[in-house]
């Protein structure tokens, strides 16, 4: 069986399909660097699940932080990831319940990390929370 | 007694053609890759070192030619005792 929480990331990944000039570059937790010729580029990964559990319910009930990073390059990076930033967040909230994974999704921010490279370089994290409810004994499950 | 220094000879040996403007003079490419914005970039260092007297005028976005290749300067740093320059350079 498959966690819930890896089943919203898959799902998160799978609805980023098409997303705004990045064709194929989209990945799940990648931690090798991207070189000039691969971007722009998404980067789906998980950054905290926590929970909580109801006693009054035999189930948990888990917020996970979910990191969308745009990685671009250009004059004015954020202006470049802008299409993309746009793109992104539509296709993430048009799926509030990944699939039937999740109860909601919600965006909690956006960073910015503009650095100086053989070409201006930026990553922008997307910041989303999922909220989801698991069985207290089986993550795969829902109560 | 003073010392008279020939700082080209300091490019002598590794030094490559490079041009910006009116101006053509050694300079030492150097390319180390580098990776950034917290493991998730990868990038190329291009640095050129080269006479101030040379190059030490450039500013953000000249151009300049290196060894046939055209670069834009990122910005001009004087070196030790402001003989040398360092320019941070991107692939045009």
């Amino acid at each position: 069986m498959t966690t819930r929480r890896e089943s919203i990331l898959a799902r998160i990944r799978t609805n980023l399909t098409g997303t705004t000039n990045v064709g194929t570059r989209i990945y799940r937790s990648r931690v090798e660097p991207l070189a000039r010729g691969e971007l722009p580029a998404l980067v789906v990964e998980p950054i905290s699940d926590v929970c909580v559990q109801l006693t009054s319910a035999p189930s948990l009930d888990w917020t996970m932080t979910v990191r969308v990073a745009v990685i671009v390059r250009g004059d004015i990076p954020d202006q470049v990831a802008d299409p993309i930033i746009e793109s992104l967040h539509s296709k993430i909230m048009a799926d509030l319940t990944c699939n039937g994974f999740a109860y909601d999704v919600q965006p909690t921010g956006v960073g910015f990390d503009l650095q100086e490279a053989d070409q201006p370089s930026g990553v922008i994290t997307c910041d989303f929370v999922v909220k989801y409810r698991t069985k207290v004994a089986n993550l795969a499950q829902s109560p | 007694m003073a010392l008279t220094e020939d700082l080209d000879i300091f490019l002598e040996d590794f030094g490559v053609t490079c041009t910006s403007g009116a101006t053509t003079a050694q300079g030492i490419l150097d390319m180390p890759s580098q990776v950034i914005s917290d493991g998730m970039v990868l990038t190329t260092d291009f640095t050129l070192t080269a006479r101030a007297t040379a190059f030490g005028a450039l500013v953000r976005g000249s151009s300049i030619t290196v060894d046939g290749l055209t670069y834009t300067v990122r910005e001009t740093m004087l070196i030790d005792d402001g003989n040398f320059v360092q320019l941070g350079i991107q692939r045009t």
